[in-house]
């Protein structure tokens, strides 16, 4: 038998890739990530749509073509997508790395393995970043797209605008969990348990506080015997105790209007993206310049016009041309499109 | 084991010293005293059993010797020394009621999570998993386990941790009478081999079969403790079961 002492420290992997492993099996996260991908796509289409456009009407106006930047054209529209997630729904990924243990009592073991309480906090944070770097791969994978269609990327300023979401995403994780430490019942996050037929539904996080909430307490015994109550029908409570009520959680109806509005909003974007015909010039180059770039300039909406006399303009940061410039070469061989009042 | 492997291991333990002690325990929740003047000790390899109704203030006085609680008043010592809170853990694990732990994750994956943070080998792990028969749901998810199985994972996790003294909530909840058997004799087992094992039991029928020594608790304080021969004498019903000295002494 081992002594007490041999059980003071305990390695650190085992502990990160059990956080790990619970976000990522948890559903809260892909359905985050099944929300943000058409938000973000589609704020990547609109953001490439607009600047090619402006890039067009650009051509005419060489002051504006010095204020036109992929960085606020392209990349912060389509970064914005991510914003928005992060703020709604990334709470729902966080809070669950800690609400989830607290709420089955799984904390109750962790706090007695031998770990500090530093290095438990840490690995849920970790796991928490892990958790954004896994949501953020709609906003990274726009990026490569724009990046293959040859826009400009700095990659000093895109690693500053990558940093900042990332700080982002780590004070809302940190808030999550910090609001997670402090409630005594977790919130109905889209994981809730509606799989699991064990008295920890979802259906026991709308009871309200009760004091005495740890196992073996009054409120802890209400609660699993409201729950064994209410087993037969997740919608009729019949024990006198309990509180079915919404009100009784003031953040489930705004949580659920969160989730309805952004749901709706999803709906009106996709509708929208399929009601609008996407032309396949999108996803082409408007205009190559064949020798002194290969990068590939603006794009636009319009179908495209062959005009092999019409100037070629390109925006790129291609060794050619520096950022932020609007040139005009001489011919262009390739179909381009050109400018509105062309 | 058999019955008479059983007592040899009970009269060792009747000559070993305390491994822990607690004195003087007191925990309230506001004006209701949930525990009052608690006070036994624990020797090596003996199976203490914490018995006594619903709310008698079991769990809670498990939770206070674990540290998960805080204590109004009293000491816990480990081998005569002081034991402070922050390192209980070292030298206690306790295995709650009604938890079921990790519930997407996959049995095998939990049991090897708790192995690996205690550096268990192989061999340990196959032990324990053998012993508590957590073989056919390996590959299950936790929450799909059915009640018993939810309590051999928990039991499985219990004898992976190293400590001297592991205590249990209820450990015999949701099993039937042969299970119950089965999972007596593995924590005889244990003891034998100089666990010392905490047992928070409402089902006299079962203490009687595990414990060597029992604490009636009721309304949170002792009403009386010691072996069944001892409690028998103080309730001065030399052939009675447990059930009956309990009604008589509390």
């Amino acid at each position: 038998m081992r002594s007490p002492e041999l059980t003071a420290s305990a390695p650190l992997p085992p502990l990160l890739a059990k956080e790990l492993r619970e976000i990522v099996s948890g559903r809260a996260l892909w359905i985050m990530g099944l929300l943000a991908s058409p938000l973000i796509g589609y704020g990547f289409v609109q953001a490439v749509s607009l600047y090619g456009e402006s890039s067009g009407a650009a051509l005419q106006s060489p002051a504006l073509a010095t204020s036109l930047s992929p960085l606020d054209g392209v990349l912060v529209p389509t970064l914005g997508g991510l914003y928005v997630a992060v703020t709604l729904l990334f709470p729902f990924v966080a809070i669950r790395v800690l609400a989830d243990e607290k709420e089955t009592g799984a904390l109750r073991l962790l706090v007695q393995l031998p770990y500090s309480t530093g290095h438990l906090i840490l690995a849920k944070f970790i796991a928490v970043l892990c958790a954004w770097l896994l949501a953020s791969i709609p906003a990274l994978s726009a990026i490569a797209v724009w990046a293959a269609l040859g826009g400009h990327l700095s990659p000093v300023e895109t690693l500053n605008l990558l940093f900042g979401h990332l700080l982002y995403g780590a004070l809302v994780g940190a808030i999550a969990l910090f609001a997670a430490a402090i409630l005594e019942s977790a919130l109905p996050t889209p994981s809730s348990r509606s799989h699991s037929p064990s008295a920890h539904g979802s259906l026991i996080s709308r009871f309200p506080d009760v004091p005495g909430g740890s196992p073996g307490s009054h409120g802890y015994r209400l609660r699993r015997r409201c729950a064994r109550s209410s087993r037969v029908s997740s919608l009729s409570i019949s024990c006198s105790e309990c509180l079915p009520s919404p009100a009784a959680s003031p953040l489930s109806p705004a949580s659920g209007c969160a989730l309805a509005f952004l749901s709706a909003r999803g709906l009106s974007v996709l509708r929208h993206v399929s009601s609008r015909r996407l032309r396949p010039s999108l996803w082409q180059p408007s205009c190559i310049a064949p020798s002194t770039s290969p990068r590939i300039a603006a794009t636009r909406l319009r179908p495209p016009i062959s005009a092999s006399s019409a100037p070629c303009h390109v925006l790129s940061s291609s060794p050619c041309i520096s950022r932020r410039k609007i040139r005009a070469t001489p011919t262009c061989n390739a179909t381009f499109l050109p400018s509105s009042n062309a | 084991m058999t019955a008479s492997n059983a007592v040899r291991c009970i009269r060792r333990v009747g000559d070993a010293p305390a491994l822990l002690q607690v004195e003087d325990l007191t925990k309230r929740y506001g004006d209701q005293t949930a525990l009052a003047d608690i006070a036994f000790s624990v020797v090596r390899g003996e199976v203490v059993g914490l018995i006594g109704p619903n709310g008698a203030g079991k769990t809670t006085l498990l939770e206070t010797i674990a540290g998960l609680l805080s204590v109004d008043a009293g000491v816990i010592r480990w081998r005569g020394e002081e034991l402070p809170t922050s390192r209980r853990r070292e030298a206690i694990f306790y295995v709650p009621d009604g938890v079921r732990p990790y519930r997407d994750q996959y049995v095998s994956i939990v049991v090897s999570f708790l192995a690996d943070v205690y550096r268990r080998s192989e061999h340990e792990v196959a032990a324990v998993i053998r012993l508590t028969g957590l073989t056919p749901v390996l590959g299950k998810r936790v929450h799909a386990l059915s009640k018993g199985y939810g309590r051999r994972l928990l039991l499985a996790l219990g004898l992976l941790a190293p400590h001297q003294l592991v205590m249990m909530d209820e450990p015999f909840d949701g099993f039937d009478l042969r299970q119950t058997r089965d999972i007596v004799r593995v924590l005889r087992d244990e003891a034998c081999r100089g666990r010392s094992l905490v047992l928070a039991i409402h089902q006299l029928a079962d203490a009687e079969r595990v414990c060597d020594r029992f604490m009636l608790l009721s309304a949170g304080r002792i009403g009386a403790g010691g072996t069944l021969d001892e409690l028998r004498a103080q309730a001065k019903l030399p052939s009675a079961h447990l059930e009956e000295i309990f009604l008589a002494l509390t």
